[in-house]
């Protein structure tokens, strides 16, 4: 095993493999930070670079890219509540906060921890994990994806404290919305008025620049101002802290890390759940769960390491049998085919080397990334002190073309339009919009795995009950919705406790 | 055993040896008169980066446009939505003068069409350019499945339905599974949505269904990793040891069924500009590049001329609306 | 302002809207076939219960500030406050403006819109100076530019004017 490892790392230990590697890095950090292009847009227009490379080469092209996109989304998450990639959204939710009280350095290095450290313990379990890949993969069915999207739904429910009411509904607005389009079991087309657009329903990533830049560009316009609220306090310099930070909340990076290796290697499921998922567990148990959302370090440790570690473990499906979990993987495994490697169980036997080189590439990708996000910070972090009135047109412009870019269709800017302002009326009537996002996500594939379910137990329940993933699964579902309720119950309990006895009275 | 390079018996290697002779001659005598091609052509590709389509038109893109008489690049460009409707409509709308081309999952865009989808227009009015791929079906189950045979299916039909793997309804090889169930009498009940064939053939390995009709090249994988067998195959003569066929099932409508990969220009297309196009489309397949990649990604290749591929059109779309009644259910 | 239930009129607007949207997502939902619309019917009707306790909880009486506090304490911090006529137009006149950045870059393409929506927002809606506008639209516009069409080999959408397509 070890000598399989090893030979991986050493293939790419040549000029050419490094040379492209860097190349796909610096390119995927380009189109992270851009909203809308991010690494499936980045690797789909790399694809004819890659004629006539050695498998390896273009491994490691594939591999810059993947490896720094994640990174490039953190920066524009964070400086301009811009998500790069759907995944970053999450960062948005404390990062730009940070940014408004100045402290874009702390941030930006808090990221760019997470996001190493996160791709460490990811690559780490994906070396373990991929020779019991096909075990691991054939362990989750329609079953268990129903209940991993309950538990997303129930998760984020859960962790918007104060606001459950309005959270439920920001939450059935978003499944409202996922219900638009070509019905993936029966074939019927929902929603669409006739329009074809529609047809593959509301697109993601034009959902959620909308929700994000756009909304947040619009207020920025009427509050006016620069967005680091007082200019005095940009600490550009906090970036060390910020590495600081994230070994001091370590257990938040362990939990988001595998959160994002867990989530990563089951198919479909994606970045966008990995990061809200552990964002949301970290909310759960925090002694301090009315700070997220305000600025709180842990909330971008939390998504960023799940991010990372989810980009490694997404290879386990994808070269195992061929099933990509997200846009991205299936354009690299377009790049896999190309050049001869055809994915499924023979791969992992007949092309080690290539593969364990590909891991070793996205680890080393995904640190280097993070170190030159750092060394940008500083000519970075000034964006947040640019007046409203050059900053909001120039983002949105780039937005809105981001948006169209990401699969060039032209109607994704009037849903980024739409988008915008529905985030902004969220925004000024406290709506919260994480449930929207993770709804939106996981509304169509929820009723297409309930009904495959069903269709595979002749309509029975039981078969929830009766698979040992399921059953476990559901517990953490019940467990995840009766936890605000339990803590409020013991919240409560432990305050009349403690108040004394004449007035318990 | 694995399908792969290029499928041609001598009557088609003939066939395409004189085509691609006749058509170097004709779209150089015409291309010179006419000038096509004086820039770059797009080739449309219906579905998103990644996918089986996007890698055949990718493979070939280059070998096509070193085939073309004038120095063009051929550019891939991927046209995705509405389940390749929206490809097929942007190419009936363009201007008819060889600068635009599409694959079509023409199948699916005849079944779109059967359900009331979003195509505008007849399929048929387009211009057949050329094929890329012909793929046959093949009836799979998992390895340690105990059914051995179509005879094993049949009985296990009369005592509940068999429960077959596809991908989503608007998929060929659902209409595959529909068509193939009801040719060979197993009662069936049919677990759709699983996304693309490597997802259903993972279904089927897990146990949520007993068996999957899919594509051969798309099942060669697994069961070379013998996770898969083959119980059948569409072809008129199985190419995998042991399993049967429609000949041996005495079920002969079964080889009709056939996934294509044709290329297609907008309506009106002018016949030596269809014929530049088709005579470097056929050349491009037999460019070694694309018969190496072809051998070991386990593609299908299948050159035929605009004539053959029209002609081939007009079977599937009879074939097709034989069958319009059991498709339209769900 | 009028008032009802001891809240004005204009707090239940949020709600009364997803009670609408909600009713015609369902009457939409029931028309499809059996098993298309069982999650829709399913999640209209959850919408509409959300949409009648948040209509309900906006309400200014015990009743309605109780079942505020249960289920969404975070609003009853939330004062009453006499509504931005200034803010509302100014959103609305942005959101207006972004409208028309979109219907340009629809028809006449990015590289007709970019330049003309940078120099018009940042010179006549931003009161920036002609040189700031010069620069600033000059740099947005190359970056744009460059990275999708030299970088990227993107071409950039033309405007349905000048051939684009839906």
């Amino acid at each position: 095993m070890l000598d399989v490892w090893l030979s991986g790392f050493e293939s790419l230990l040549h000029v050419q493999e490094l040379v492209f590697l860097t190349v796909g890095m610096a390119v995927g950090l380009i189109a992270g930070v851009v909203p809308g292009l991010g690494p499936t847009t980045a690797l789909a227009l790399l694809i004819p670079l890659t004629y006539g490379m050695q498998p390896i080469t273009a491994l490691a092209l594939s591999a810059g890219v993947m490896g720094a996109a994640p990174m490039g989304g953190s920066i524009a998450a964070i400086l301009l509540n811009a998500p790069g990639a759907a995944p970053n959204a999450a960062t948005c939710l404390d990062g730009y906060p940070l940014s408004q009280q100045g402290k874009a350095g702390l941030a930006i290095g808090a990221a760019a921890s997470a996001n190493s450290i996160g791709g460490i313990i990811g690559t780490v379990s994906v070396l373990l994990v991929l020779p019991l890949a096909k075990q691991l993969i054939l362990l989750f069915g329609p079953p268990e994806f129903f209940l991993l999207g309950m538990l997303g739904l129930a998760v984020v429910a859960s962790a918007s404290r104060g606001k459950m009411l309005r959270a439920l509904v920001a939450g059935v607005f978003g499944l409202m919305i996922s219900c638009v389009g070509y019905d993936q079991v029966t074939g019927v087309v929902r929603y669409t008025f006739g329009i074809p657009y529609l047809w593959d329903g509301i697109h993601l990533v034009p959902a959620l620049i909308g929700l994000f830049a756009v909304a947040e560009m619009i207020n920025l316009w009427v509050k006016g101002g620069t967005i680091a609220k007082d200019a005095r306090n940009v600490k550009i310099t906090r970036m060390m802290a910020g590495l600081i930070e994230t070994f001091r909340h370590w257990p938040t990076v362990l939990r988001g890390s595998l959160i994002g290796t867990v989530i990563g290697a089951i198919p479909g499921a994606g970045g966008v759940v990995a990061a809200f998922v552990s964002y949301s567990m970290t909310v759960q148990v925090s002694k301090n769960p009315d700070s997220f959302g305000k600025g709180n370090i842990q909330g971008v440790i939390a998504p960023e390491a799940a991010i990372n570690a989810k980009d490694s473990s997404s290879l386990i499906p994808t070269l195992a049998f061929g099933i990509p979990g997200s846009a991205e993987m299936a354009v690299f495994l377009g790049i896999l085919v190309l050049h001869g490697l055809q994915p499924g169980p023979l791969l992992l036997i007949q092309n080690q080397t290539q593969i364990y080189g590909l891991i070793w590439a996205l680890t080393a990708a995904c640190i280097l990334a993070s170190c030159l996000g750092l060394l940008l910070t500083r000519p970075l972090a000034r964006v947040t002190l640019l007046p409203s009135t050059i900053l909001v047109p120039s983002v949105l412009t780039v937005a809105l073309i981001g948006s169209w870019a990401v699969d060039q269709t032209i109607e994704n800017v009037i849903v980024t339009l739409a988008f915008g302002v529905i985030g902004h009326l969220m925004s000024r009537l406290d709506y919260p919009r994480l449930p929207i996002v993770i709804s939106l996500v996981l509304g169509s594939t929820i009723e297409r795995d309930f009904f495959q379910s069903m269709m595979i137990a002749d309509g029975s329940w039981r078969i929830f009950l009766t698979r040992p993933v399921s059953l476990i699964l559901l517990a953490l579902v019940v467990l995840a919705l009766a936890a605000t309720p339990g803590r409020v119950a013991l919240g409560w309990g432990s305050a009349r406790l403690r108040r004394p006895r004449k007035e318990r009275a | 055993m694995r399908r792969t390079g290029l499928m041609l018996n001598r009557r088609q290697l003939i066939a395409s040896a004189g085509l691609i002779g006749a058509g170097t001659l004709l779209g150089t005598r015409h291309a010179a008169a006419a000038g096509f091609p004086e820039r770059d052509i797009t080739f449309m590709i219906p579905y998103p980066p990644g996918g089986a389509y996007d890698e055949y038109v990718r493979a070939i893109a280059q070998p096509m446009a070193k085939a073309l008489p004038s120095k063009v690049s051929v550019v891939p460009d991927n046209v995705a939505g509405a389940g390749g409707a929206r490809a097929a409509n942007i190419l009936y709308r363009a201007k008819p003068d060889g600068y635009t081309i599409s694959v079509l999952n023409a199948v699916g865009l005849l079944l779109l069409k059967l359900k009331g989808g979003t195509i505008g227009f007849n399929i048929n009015e387009l211009t057949w350019i050329g094929n890329l791929a012909r793929d046959q079906y093949a009836l799979v189950v998992a390895e340690k499945s105990k059914i051995r045979s179509i005879a094993d299916l049949q009985k296990m039909s009369r005592a509940r339905p068999v429960k077959f793997i596809a991908p989503g309804p608007q998929t060929t090889s659902y209409a595959a599974t529909l068509i193939g169930t009801h040719l060979l009498d197993i009662r069936k009940e049919v677990i759709t949505g699983y996304r693309g064939a490597s997802a259903s053939l993972v279904a089927v390995m897990r146990g949520d269904g007993d068996a999957a009709i899919l594509t051969l090249p798309a099942v060669s994988q697994m069961v070379a990793g013998k996770l898969i067998r083959v119980v059948a195959t569409f072809e008129k003569t199985s190419s995998i040891k042991g399993a049967e066929d429609a000949t041996t099932l005495n079920k002969p409508d079964l080889a009709q069924i056939i996934e294509l990969r044709p290329v297609a220009g907008p309506a009106h297309l002018a016949p030596d500009v269809t014929a530049t196009l088709s005579a470097a489309l056929i050349k491009a397949m037999h460019d070694p590049g694309v018969t190496g990649w072809a051998q070991k990604a386990g593609a299908t290749l299948d050159p035929l001329s605009a004539e053959e591929t029209t002609r081939l059109m007009h079977e599937q779309s009879a074939f097709i609306k034989r069958w319009a009644g059991l498709l339209s259910q769900t | 302002m009028p008032r009802l239930f001891g809240a004005p009129l204009t707090a239940y607007v949020p709600a009364a809207v997803l009670w609408v949207l909600a009713l015609g997502f369902l009457s939409i939902g029931a028309t499809f076939e059996p098993q298309s619309r069982t999650m829709p019917l399913l999640i209209g009707r959850a919408m509409l219960v959300l949409a009648t306790l948040d209509l309900v909880s906006r309400a200014g009486t015990s009743w309605g500030r109780a079942l505020l506090k249960w289920l969404n304490p975070a609003a009853l911090q939330a004062t009453e406050s006499t509504p931005d006529k200034a803010a509302f137009r100014a959103e609305l006149f942005y959101i207006l403006w972004i409208a028309v950045f979109v219907a340009t870059l629809i028809w006449l393409g990015v590289f007709v819109a970019t330049p003309l929506f940078l120099a018009m927002s940042l010179n006549l809606v931003g009161r920036r100076s002609l040189t700031e506008t010069v620069v600033v639209t000059l740099i947005v516009s190359a970056f744009v530019w460059t990275l999708f069409t030299l970088v990227l080999h993107l071409p950039l959408f033309p405007g349905l004017l000048f051939g684009g397509q839906w």
